[in-house]
């Protein structure tokens, strides 16, 4: 594992070496998380954590065993109902 | 060049969830900036309805998932403009006035056929398109 020595300029402004960026995919606009985990400073892509909780999000969908169909079928239903109501509302 | 906005439906949304490649390489391109993805008050409650009646167990990764990089989310018309009326099923209006409101470039959505296209882009400016539409114009 490839080490880095990075300053702290005034302003408390950095540059983080180009590697460590390209080796996360990551480029100029991105967001990272950060926090402090064992007196280590963690950076965290945001785009990473964000595609890591969709993962997530389909893992859940696949377990429960509902199909898409079924899914589309109920959202389908639920504007329906909701033009339903506002109708009867105005 | 500015980062286009796009009206991402709560069925797209859902095609991504199920892993339908080109909704997935939308969403993902919200998570990578190339696009703003932008929805309505209205589609974010069916989507969240949807889990809470169906999927229970999925509503937390949801919300996790949404407020790690969230959408631009916009308020529901309050009365839709009357010019609106004439251009989408009465179903879909709302959501369409909401894309209008937010100056999105793009609309994308499964049900294109509940949409008067070709009307829309004229008046509005709004492409309305399927996901693999929507792949091909952004260059995803």
């Amino acid at each position: 594992m490839q080490t880095f020595t990075i300053n702290i300029r005034p302003r408390r402004q950095t540059t983080i070496p180009r590697k460590l960026l390209e080796e996360l995919n990551v480029g100029v606009g991105d967001d990272f998380e950060a926090y402090i985990k064992n007196n280590t400073l963690v950076f965290k892509p945001k785009k990473q954590i964000a595609m890591d909780a969709f993962k997530e999000l389909q893992k859940a969908i696949q377990e429960s065993g509902i199909s898409e169909k079924e899914m589309q079928k109920n959202l389908r239903k639920i504007r329906q109902e909701k033009y339903e109501n506002s109708k009867s509302i105005h | 060049m500015k980062t286009p906005k796009v009206f991402i439906d709560s069925n797209v949304w859902f095609s991504a969830f199920y892993g339908s490649a080109n909704c997935e390489k939308i969403t993902e391109a919200h998570t990578e900036n190339k696009i703003k993805a932008v929805i309505s008050q209205k589609v974010l409650q069916e989507i969240v309805k949807n889990f809470t009646q169906k999927m229970p167990n999925a509503l937390d990764p949801f919300i996790k998932t949404v407020s790690v990089i969230p959408s631009k989310i916009i308020r529901d018309p309050t009365k839709i403009p009357q010019h609106v009326k004439s251009l989408a099923h009465p179903k879909d209006q709302n959501i369409l006035a909401s894309a209008i409101l937010a100056k999105v470039n793009c609309f994308v959505t499964d049900n294109t056929k509940h949409f008067k296209t070709n009307e829309i882009k004229k008046k509005t400016g709004i492409k309305i398109v399927t996901p693999k539409q929507a792949v091909k114009i952004l260059n995803l």
